[in-house]
């Protein structure tokens, strides 16, 4: 509230906390009270007759039915269905124990629970390999198979009639369930047992580690986790639950037959969980009785067709998933912690709110001493004692089809070293990493840790044995907070068993890892709203969790600005010196060089050369296929295209954007941006990773909706006009990534180029065809070919000439040498100037590599967080490199 | 021809005319799933109520002629509806669509219940010639059936290889954002390729529905076999789709007919027939989980 004292708002949150703590028990305690009630007269409540016993005893055993699944998509994230049938397996093996052998309640509960188990474990190894969809229709599958064999198992089952028990459970001690009540009772107790189960998982380490899979299976698995062993686990968990689900069940309808089991059914269990919500403890309960109790409401209401009560299970639960999919319990606890909040003022921040606090994070590597950057080189470079060999590659070689992705490639890291990899895209780097880190399986050769042989074996139990690599793509924990994910991977270092194997030289608190990453400041922060420089950096911290003795980082430095690399940079010296060894994959130069020992230059799956820094730098073959002729000479900076000198005022301009803002959910991009592109006039826009760029092209292209600002195109405005009319006014966009149709052909790739053409597609379609291929000589051969099968310079070409196939005014390009050797990069540039000279259309250009945008542009604008820094003409872009370096961070591998 | 000969070829023209229908309902799948990534459960309810709605026209005398049509469109216009005010809000979580789709299953097989009863019926044919080939009996129904597969897979085929409204499909199955930027409606391409699914299902129930009897729950079986076809076949695939299809209506007419034998003495009769689709599925799903006809990506 209004001007409380932090000590107040502190006693209010603590109320808070208790009160819903409170809530949660009264509201798990209100089963215990409801035949009492109704005993005690306070009948309008529920009427306690026989019958509402009896479907509260449904709903009960129900909500055991319904934690097993809920606790699945809770961990693995993912419903299974198969537990429909293992429910029935739990079910008929205590009917048939009690029928043909007389056993009673208790001696056949354990089988009720493992049998089902057994046979979780028989079809969870095939169908846990699989995710997402396909795994919910194997399960179905299996289910409805199970169900079948339930029903044509006459001997065993007595087939689709069914089988009966009459017979309470028998006594326990002193205790008898000869009542309905007291059976009610009894399956309360049980409900009680499972929900305690799942309150302690969720509070372990074996769920934490399960959360980690759910959140990033991958990323866990590349931190040692065996993975399929955990979904293992907690597979079999929910099968016993759901069995002894079964027995209860019998017991209380006295009747079973196989089709009560199926994959239909089980919809409505499903139906509880979705109502009750999976990820707050008392959802699925909550369900389950909302579900169970459902027809006797209506029924009360006057409506008595029962065809009426399914359709409306139908309706609720299409309804739940459209409005509410966390369920009526998560709405609740949403609710409440948005009231607590509210009221006691409590701003911990879940997600920066303002673009105030948003900002402040993202510019904090800008704060960093430029002391310890400018240590980087020298700390590099000072005379170490390098250890023994640790890591052996030997002839590693990966075929794909006929291609080899890596052929032959050998070689050696001794302790403490850092080898970096180097090569163009596409020549083998990251395949050379999968098939080191276990991911892929080598066509041929040996990877040897520490003396130990490791070749094909899995990722994860290389990564046990103390190989940890990272991704290209940083990949994190997506639901956490920082320290969270931090003490994620710690809890998976626990479970490795191999902790004496683990390198002794890093933290292993939390707090501790945080400052040696030099993330403490991070802590609280939501992975998903982290500023994309310190994503890398908790990439890396994660990998440090697990204590590893060689790490392989894969473009650790990529969209980096050059503070941030240069904060990796002395991050990883200090791993290296606490023993690591470091295998580094990167473009950036300027990032490698002060880094490495020993460099090694892959080209079309070969080593072409492994040596010294310097020794690769000047390879002829190197700089031939890699660095490029112009590397580190003047001739680059002379501009290819040949407009006369720009003069923005002799030009009204074509594209006007005022004020742009844009925000992802909460987390605002951009901060009301304004640029102009003249007509005619070629301009680009540069920034680093994050800063903006692609935003604002989709905002104008009509991808996405600012919030607020105006887009003109002469004098019409494009805000919230779809995208297909933004390219009918003439405003082309070839997206980042190329994103060609690969599986159509290129012809066909340029027919849909034309789709939203202005003035028809006619003959002067098929000319632009004709001049474009004309342009584009090398798209001639391959018109039939699936566009996937060209090559990524190809491919960027293709993009382009598609995008002109609307006959454009205004080009617009995002980030044509993304992925792109030197070499390459060149080649698209002249086709671009030549195309502009030609077709007299403007450009407005997003580039991270500033001497591209140089080239091709007359001026550029400068965006960094959202905002725009400058302008300048493109010729001052060639005497700033170093300045723009700071902004831009050094993409081009030339630019050092 | 001996007796076993013509048996086993009347088993094949049975089988032929259960094929026609998996790979009906395989394709509506497969063609929504390329669409939109969702697996829709409740596409099985669309070939139920295409019979239904045919059965009902037919009853208030229209000519059955008509009646596969009008009642094919009319299954097509609810399924826009469907996915206008259902699916839609789900495109980014298929997860969630499949969810919602689920409970569509329980709200159309409720309301057929609710609207006919949960009695079997039939639509009544004006086709009544019976062809006898040396044995073999072939109804004219069954042949109709045939052609309207065969005309609908052609017609598919050409529509998605030789048109733009195909190549405009095809791109926004391969990625939204770019078919976006070509200036293609992607929001009314999905909607026609979910309406175009629910028409191939129901024109397909409405033919079977005079060769068999059928029901209100008559639908999820043929979900489990289309999705088994629509798996095997790979998602996305027409080729697929239809080998997958033949090999699972075969699989299951001839195994009914004969049995599989075991080295223990039991016999695996009919009351297995619907075995054969889950252990393909689940045999195809581990073997290879993209389906056998999907071409391998390239990264």
């Amino acid at each position: 509230m209004m001007a409380s004292s932090p000590q107040t708002r502190k006693t209010t949150h603590r109320m808070f906390v208790v009160l819903g703590v409170v809530i949660k028990i009264a509201l798990l305690l209100l089963p215990l009270l409801f035949v009492p009630a109704g005993i005690l007269g306070v009948d309008w409540i529920w009427n306690s007759d026989g019958r509402t016993l009896s479907v509260a005893t449904y709903a009960a055993i129900f909500a055991i039915v319904a934690y097993g699944l809920a606790m699945l998509m809770r961990f693995v994230g993912l419903p299974s269905v198969v537990h429909g049938a293992f429910w029935g397996i739990g079910a008929y093996t205590a009917s048939i124990l009690a029928d043909s052998w007389g056993w009673g309640f208790w001696a056949t509960l354990p089988l009720a629970a493992l049998l089902p188990a057994a046979i979780a474990v028989l079809v969870g190894f095939p169908s846990l390999r699989t995710h997402g969809l396909t795994f919910i229709i194997v399960t179905l599958a299996l289910c409805e198979f199970l169900v079948l064999v339930g029903t044509n198992w006459t001997g065993l089952t007595n087939g689709p009639v069914g089988m009966m028990l009459f017979q309470a459970p028998d006594a326990l001690g002193p205790l008898t369930f000869n009542t309905s009540l007291r059976l009610y009772y009894l399956v309360l107790a049980f409900l009680y047992v499972v929900i305690l189960l799942v309150w302690l998982i969720a509070r372990s380490a074996f769920g934490r580690r399960l959360l980690s899979i759910r959140d990033n299976e991958l990323l866990a698995r590349s931190l040692g986790l065996n993975t399929l062993i955990y979904k293992m686990a907690i597979f079999v968990i929910t099968a016993m639950v759901v069995g002894v689900g079964g027995q209860l069940y019998l017991y209380h309808q006295q009747a079973i037959q196989p089709n009560l089991f199926g994959a239909i059914p089980f919809i409505d269990v499903l139906l509880m969980v979705v109502m009750g919500g999976t990820n707050v403890l008392v959802g699925p309960a909550v369900g389950a009785w909302m579900v169970q109790f459902l027809p006797e409401w209506l029924e009360h209401a006057g409506i008595t067709d029962p065809n009426a009560h399914r359709l409306a299970f139908g309706t609720l639960l299409v309804a739940f998933m459209l409005l509410a999919p966390q369920g009526i319990a998560g709405a609740v606890k949403a609710g409440y912690r948005r009231l607590r909040s509210r009221v006691t003022g409590d701003t911990r921040p879940r997600a920066p709110t303002s673009p105030g606090e948003s900002s402040g994070s993202e510019s904090a590597p800008l704060k960093v001493a430029s002391g310890e950057a400018a240590d980087v080189a020298d700390v590099a470079r000072a005379h170490r004692e390098i250890g023994e060999v640790i890591l052996e590659v030997r002839e590693l070689s990966r075929r794909f089809g006929a291609l080899w992705a890596v052929k032959d490639v050998s070689f050696s890291l001794r302790q403490g070293e850092v080898l970096g990899v180097i090569g163009p895209n596409g020549s083998g780097k990251t395949t050379l990493f999968n098939g080191v880190s276990g991911l892929l399986r080598p066509s041929s050769g040996s990877v040897w840790l520490r003396g130990e042989n490791l070749s094909h074996r899995p990722l994860d139990e290389v990564a046990r044995r103390g190989l940890i690599r990272t991704f290209q793509h940083p990949m994190l924990f997506p639901s956490q907070t920082v320290r969270e994910s931090i003490r994620m991977a710690l809890d998976i270092s626990t479970a490795m068993g191999q902790r004496e194997m683990a390198n002794a030289g890093f933290p292993r608190e939390t707090d501790a890892l945080l400052a040696f990453c030099g993330l403490t400041d991070m802590a609280g922060v939501p992975v998903q709203s982290l500023a994309y420089g310190h994503t890398r950096l908790l990439g890396v911290a994660i990998a440090l969790a697990v204590s590893p003795h060689v790490l392989m980082l894969d473009e650790p430095a990529a969209g980096l600005n050059h503070v941030e690399s240069q904060r990796l940079a002395a991050l990883l010296l200090r791993v290296r010196d606490a023993g690591t060894s470091l295998v580094v994959v990167d473009h950036d130069m300027s990032f490698l060089l002060p880094l490495c020992d020993r460099m090694l230059v892959l080209d079309a799956g070969n080593c072409i050369c492994q040596g010294s820094p310097e020794e690769v730098r000047n390879d002829p073959r190197v700089i031939e296929v890699y660095l490029g002729k112009s590397a580190g000479s003047a001739d680059l900076a002379v501009p290819v295209h040949a407009s006369t000198s720009p003069c923005r005022e002799e030009r009204p301009p074509d594209l006007v954007i005022r004020d742009l803002a844009v925000a992802y959910g909460s987390v605002p991009v951009l901060h009301g941006i304004s640029l102009t592109v003249g007509s005619g006039e070629a301009v680009a826009l540069l920034g680093a990773n994050g800063a903006g760029k692609s935003t604002t092209l989709r905002a104008v292209t009509g991808l996405l909706r600012p919030g607020a600002g105006q887009i003109l195109w002469g004098k019409e405005r494009l805000v919230g006009r779809p995208p297909s009319e933004i390219l009918g006014v003439g405003i082309a966009h070839v997206p980042e990534g190329r994103q060609v149709f690969a599986r159509q052909s290129v012809q066909e790739n340029l027919l849909l180029g034309q789709f939203g053409r202005r003035g028809g597609t006619g003959a002067q379609a098929r000319r632009d065809m004709d001049y474009l291929l004309d342009v584009f000589p090398a798209l001639k051969p391959k018109l039939k070919q699936p566009a996937g099968d060209l090559s990524g310079g190809q491919q960027q070409m293709l993009a382009i000439a598609r995008g002109l196939m609307s006959n454009p005014s205004l080009l617009i390009l995002d980030e044509p040498s993304l992925g792109l050797s030197p070499v390459l990069v060149d080649e698209v540039a002249e086709l671009v100037a030549r195309l502009r000279a030609e077709r007299g259309m403007s450009l407005l250009l997003v580039e991270q590599n500033p001497l591209m945008a140089a080239r091709l542009t007359e001026r550029v604008y400068i965006l960094e967080n959202g905002r725009i820094r400058g302008e300048l003409a493109s010729k001052e872009v060639m005497g700033n490199v170093d300045l723009l370096d700071a902004y831009l961070g050094s993409a081009h591998p030339a630019s050092r | 021809m001996s007796n076993e000969l013509v048996t086993f070829l009347q088993q094949i023209v049975n089988g032929l005319a259960i094929s026609s229908v998996y790979v009906l309902v395989g394709l509506g799948l497969t063609l929504v799933f390329g669409l939109t990534r969702l697996i829709n459960f409740a596409h099985g309810q669309f070939v139920v109520l295409g019979a239904f709605v045919a059965y009902s026209l037919v009853r208030a005398g229209l000519s059955f002629w008509l009646a596969i049509p009008v009642a094919s469109l009319a299954v097509g216009l609810l399924a826009f509806v469907i996915e206008r005010v259902a699916l839609r809000r789900s495109l980014d979580n298929p997860l969630h669509g499949f969810i919602v789709s689920l409970g569509l299953v329980i709200m159309l097989q409720t309301l057929t219940v609710m609207a006919w009863s949960a009695e079997s019926f039939r639509v009544d044919s004006p086709l009544n010639a019976v062809w006898n080939l040396g044995g073999v009996f072939i109804s004219a129904e069954r042949l109709l059936l045939l052609g309207l597969t065969a005309g609908m897979l052609l017609a598919l085929w050409v529509l998605l290889t030789r048109t733009n409204l195909g190549r405009s499909m095809r791109a926004v199955a391969e990625n939204r954002e770019a078919a976006l930027l070509m200036g293609i409606n992607v929001s009314a391409i999905i909607s026609f390729g979910f309406v175009l699914s629910a028409v191939l299902a129901a024109s397909g129930g409405a033919v079977l529905g005079a060769i068999f009897p059928f029901n209100a729950y008559w639908g999820t079986a043929f979900l489990i076999k289309g999705l088994a076809v629509a798996l095997v076949g790979g998602l996305g695939s027409i080729t697929g789709a239809l080998v997958a299809g033949l090999i699972l209506g075969m699989t299951e007419t001839l195994a009914a007919a004969y049995g599989i034998p075991t080295p223990w003495g039991y016999q695996f009769g009919a009351e297995w027939r619907d075995g054969f689709a889950f252990l393909l599925m689940i045999a195809i799903l581990l073997w290879r989980p993209e389906g056998l006809f999907s071409r391998s990506r390239v990264a």
